[in-house]
């Protein structure tokens, strides 16, 4: 069983001129990826799948 | 958990970012869901703008992405979603079967296949965003914004 990451599988923040190709961030507990406060980046063919945030139960009464 | 707008289960996400340009990528399968049971409102996104202005969105797929509640509230499924976003152009996307749901005491379920809200300056060209199960393609608050050969089919 794998280990999902708890918020995003690929996270930029603060980040220029990157480029992603062909990535895999799925089954995380949150973003698949993620940009925060990010410019000037290139996102091609990447497969972000199935990223379930689930919350707990909780019964108010 | 208390009552409250929950996000999260998004496949991607950009917030405050731009000038950025996304092809051919796929985000499709994401949700959140909760077992919750007092007014809670759940959001699922396929790819989220927040804040994001100037950006390219090139043949991306955003299908099948939901919120999912249990109990009182509701859930929102988007494909794509920009919210106070400005200058972004979408083409050639694929946002279909979309579903937010709600099961149980008051529960409901929305969805949106491409979504703007308080978002200007946007041009919308050959995008689907067919079979979900509330709105194809939606406008709130939005203004200038140009959407030309969409297809919106079959919504629910």
């Amino acid at each position: 069983m794998q280990t999902p990451n708890n918020d995003s599988g690929i996270y930029l923040t603060i980040s220029s001129n990157n480029t992603l190709t062909g990535n895999n961030a799925s089954n995380n507990n949150n973003n698949g990826l993620s940009l925060d406060f990010s410019t000037n980046n290139t996102l091609i063919g990447n497969n972000a799948w199935n990223n379930i945030m689930v919350f707990f139960v909780v019964f108010q009464q | 958990m208390n009552k409250g707008e929950y996000g999260g289960g998004t496949g991607i996400s950009l917030s405050s970012s731009n000038n950025n340009t996304l092809i051919n990528n796929t985000a499709s399968g994401n949700c959140a869901g909760n077992f919750e049971w007092y007014e809670s409102y759940i959001y699922g996104f396929g790819i989220s703008l927040s804040s994001s202005n100037n950006n390219m969105l090139i043949g991306n797929n955003a299908n099948e992405n939901g919120g999912r509640v249990y109990g009182e509230g509701a859930g929102y499924g988007f494909g794509i979603s920009l919210s106070s976003s400005s200058n972004n152009t979408l083409t050639g996307n694929n946002a279909n079967s979309n579903s937010g749901t709600g099961s149980g005491y008051d529960g409901y379920g929305y969805s949106y296949g491409i979504s703007l809200t308080s978002s200007a300056n946007s041009t919308l060209i050959g995008n689907n965003a067919s079979n979900n199960s509330y709105y194809g393609i939606t406008l709130l608050s939005s203004i200038d914004n140009m959407l030309n050969g969409n297809n919106a089919n079959s919504e629910q």
